[in-house]
């Protein structure tokens, strides 16, 4: 069913809205939480929170890509639960992109307070002075949270091709932050 | 520290524009840029420019209207055309009936309650988060009924009627979890709450509601009375003189088994058992578009006892309630072919239902072109029922060179129908520009106000319909103006508010419109840029005697930990933003709602209670 449709439903408040989510994204919703969360009940149960809180958010939004709606809900509350339930142990994969992150913050001496509208606009200024293909390891990586052997082998390159680009985009997102006077 | 801000930047990833997520989102391998191809096909482009540059010209598609219905039976007459021709005369005609609605007093059936809520019918008020008596303020979180004293900045919080978020029902052991359907009444006398909470039944994927009513006269301590279950998610509600009309969405399973009943047809169950809704109370076309039925029962507001119940199938829930009927939509396609051509019209049965006494009773349906957006498109006064729909015809076939093609029209139309003969007595058609859509619409008496988009270029026009005679209907609008309203609001004394957004869609904007001789005119308008807000109508605080205007914007982003809710007085030809208050999240801004009362703006967010000293007489806080 087309997402527009779906999205209707959601609007008229049928409960057919979330059972047509299921049967789209449901395995989308799947991939997206089993990315961050380890056990296979916190993925289920965060897969039926994102199902909820979308019937909650429909309407009044209107999203015009169900998918990307449905995978932040999904990742912002796989990550809200990640960091919540598992403060001391962390699972694998999610504590090694958040070291990565670490090369990212800059240094402590800068005391701006980082803007929200700041922080965005100088995200995406970023991505948009980046290469297609750098940009879409990027995102496929600290959003999507992808493994980095699955996404050298989407794009035909190597995992150490890969590994590179990552760390040399980190350095550049940093000065980039830097510049821009931002500080988290 | 260190975690924390690391933490923070995975989660700032959401800040991504949408674009980047959906370019990284896929499994194919980026090719690199082919020179050669891409010359090649730029070749072929610029044949195939050329081709349909001859072709367009010797396209010459006539502008067919959709047969009506009881034409139909007439379309192989040699005399069709002079069959529809005669037909469009005489129904452009008032019928003899129509003087008498020329004759009458006007009655004022639409407009404000007294109370907090802004119904869209005097007399019909509807369900919201937040009620008032003249000591206290009622509101509804997601946790609890809670209880305010009015008492400015003394004001505390007095009782509470708390729920459980998520429980695991005693029946079934399923877990269920509350959603943010809810919605309450508060009787005459202030002594009775009724309380609507809908529960989403985690693994079982589905809805169902409780209504229960609750002793409020004396907050601190507050008992439930009675309760009822029904099988179906919420829509809407009603109450009108002590009747608490009922509106829901009920969809049978993928496979029922028409053995029993129960998985079905919906179902109310009540401390006297279970009944499902009979036979007769069911309205339903010759062909379904959908399974879903939206469900009307009539209960007794103090006890809480079934009196009667209907059920649409296949209709939508956009559902309109009047002093006397409930009007439910069904939208459909209707499809005619003729040669190679076919057209696809969208049209819309509204089937209406007294609630008079306690029944519920058929009283008749019509079919119109396009679709309603909302229940602010329809309206009922002095027996006539006025629509505004968008339309949308689309049609496809072969051209007389044998290539297919396929175009797609929408506009706007107004419709008058006689409630005593369910015919239509005057139509406006396609009055907006064309590829524009109903956006917003507001029914004031002998008025109507409309206002249309070409949401892609963010520009409407607001126009307004003089409907006190239907012999001659007149509208004129606004022209072009930037932005567009989702919501319009009579101020009374020709005065109209638009609330929606500006000319790039990033900005909420707020746009005050006069009626004047020489058309609807844009008197003056407040925008805050890069800022989004709700669209529920319930969450904006609109005082007319005071000449206050609020609603909460989100500055930015999904998760809002910067929205505010902006207090505005609109005096003078301005409008003056009062004061400002800060809504925390993260949070729905669905859920916000206010009331200015003696000197002192309260707003209420889930858990936030605010009081704010709020001088009218000019001079900011």
């Amino acid at each position: 069913m087309e997402d527009k449709l779906i999205v209707d439903l959601y609007w008229e408040r049928s409960e057919a809205a979330i059972a047509e989510t299921e049967k789209k994204y449901g395995k989308y919703c799947h991939t997206v939480a089993s990315r961050i969360l380890q056990s296979e009940e916190d993925v289920a149960e965060c897969v039926n929170d994102a199902y909820l809180a979308a019937w909650n958010a429909i309407p009044p939004h209107k999203p015009q890509k169900l998918s990307t709606f449905l995978g932040k809900l999904t990742r912002n509350l796989a990550l809200n639960r990640y960091f919540h339930d598992h403060a001391e142990k962390r699972f694998a994969p999610t504590e090694l992109i958040l070291h990565e992150l670490e090369e990212v913050l800059p240094d402590p001496a800068s005391e701006d307070v980082a803007d929200e509208i700041a922080l965005k606009d100088a995200i995406n200024g970023f991505l948009a002075s980046l290469p297609q293909n750098t940009r879409v390891i990027f995102v496929r990586r600290y959003w999507h949270l992808s493994d980095i052997k699955e996404i050298a082998r989407d794009l035909g390159l190597t995992a150490g091709n890969v590994k590179v680009i990552l760390h040399r985009t980190r350095l550049q997102f940093k000065a980039y932050l830097e510049k821009e006077g931002i500080e988290l | 520290m260190k975690k924390e801000k690391r933490e923070k930047l995975l989660l700032s990833m959401n800040l991504i524009d949408e674009k980047y997520i959906d370019e990284a989102d896929g499994k194919q391998a980026i090719a690199p840029f082919n020179w050669r191809k891409f010359v090649a096909l730029a070749a072929c482009f610029a044949v195939v420019l050329v081709g349909v540059g001859v072709g367009v010209g010797m396209l010459q598609q006539p502008d067919e209207e959709p047969i009506p219905e009881h034409l139909l039976a007439y379309a192989d007459s040699e005399y069709f055309s002079v069959i529809r021709k005669l037909d469009a005369y005489y129904a452009a005609q008032v019928e003899t009936d129509g003087d008498q609605f020329l004759s009458k007093d006007p009655v004022d059936e639409s407009g404000t309650d007294y109370g907090i809520t802004d119904n869209q019918v005097k007399g019909v008020t509807e369900g919201d988060l937040i009620q008032r008596s003249d000591r206290h303020i009622f509101y509804l979180t997601d946790e609890a009924l809670n209880v305010y004293s009015i008492a400015g900045e003394d004001s505390e919080q007095v009782g509470s009627y708390p729920h459980s978020p998520s429980v695991m029902d005693p029946q079934t052991t399923v877990e269920r979890m509350r959603v943010y359907d809810a919605e309450f009444y508060l009787s005459e006398d202030c002594k009775t709450a009724t309380l609507i909470t809908v529960w989403y039944y985690v693994g079982l994927r589905r809805f169902e509601t409780d209504i229960v009513s609750l002793d409020v006269s004396d907050p601190t301590h507050i008992v439930e009375k009675n309760i009822v279950h029904l099988n179906s998610g919420y829509v809407s509600s009603r109450l009108v003189d002590g009747t608490l009309l009922w509106i829901g969405s009920y969809t049978p399973k993928d496979t029922p088994d028409y053995s029993d009943v129960t998985t079905f047809i919906p179902q109310i169950e009540t401390d006297r058992g279970s009944v499902c809704v009979p036979m007769e109370g069911i309205v339903a076309p010759d062909e379904l578009t959908s399974a879903t039925y939206t469900v009307l029962c009539m209960l007794d507001e103090e006890t809480l006892t079934l009196k009667d119940s209907a059920a649409f199938l296949s209709y939508s829930s956009d559902v309109y309630v009047s002093r006397q009927n409930v009007y439910a939509t069904r939208t459909y396609t209707d499809v005619q072919s003729q040669d190679t051509t076919t057209t696809t019209t969208t049209m819309t049965e509204i089937t209406g239902v007294s609630y008079q006494g306690n029944a519920l009773n058929w009283i008749g349906s019509v079919s119109i072109d396009g679709s309603v957006k909302d229940q602010y498109s329809l309206d009922e006064h002095n027996g006539i029922l006025r629509a505004v729909t968008t339309t949308a015809v689309t049609k496809a076939g072969n051209d007389e060179e044998g290539r297919r093609f396929q175009s797609s029209q929408t506009n706007a139309s107004l419709y008058c129908v006689n409630l005593s003969t369910w015919k239509v007595i005057a139509r406006v058609k396609n009055f907006a520009p064309e590829g524009e859509t109903v956006q917003s619409v507001r029914f004031d008496g002998d008025a109507a106000y409309v206002c249309t988009a070409e949401v892609r270029t963010f520009t409407d026009p607001v126009f307004f319909f003089d409907l006190s005679d239907p012999k001659k209907i007149t509208y004129t609008d606004t022209g072009t103006i930037q932005g567009y309203s989702t919501s319009l609001i009579s101020f009374g004394d020709g005065y109209l508010v638009g609330i929606g957004v500006g000319d790039t869609g990033d900005s909420v904007k707020l746009e005050v419109y006069r009626e004047s001789k020489d058309g609807v005119e844009s008197v003056c308008s407040y925008e805050v840029d890069n800022a989004w807000y709700s669209t529920d109508y319930k969450s904006y605080l609109i005082d007319r005697k005071n000449q206050l205007i609020g609603l909460g914007i989100n500055e930015m982003n999904y998760y809002p930990d910067t929205a505010y809710y902006h207090l505005l007085d609109y005096r003078d030809g301005q409008l003056t933003q009062i004061t400002k208050v800060r809504i925390k999240g993260p949070t729905q801004l669905s859920r916000v709602r206010s009331v200015y009362i003696d000197g002192y703006f309260y707003m209420l967010c889930d858990e936030q209670f605010v009081v704010v000293p709020v001088d009218l007489t000019g001079t900011d806080q």
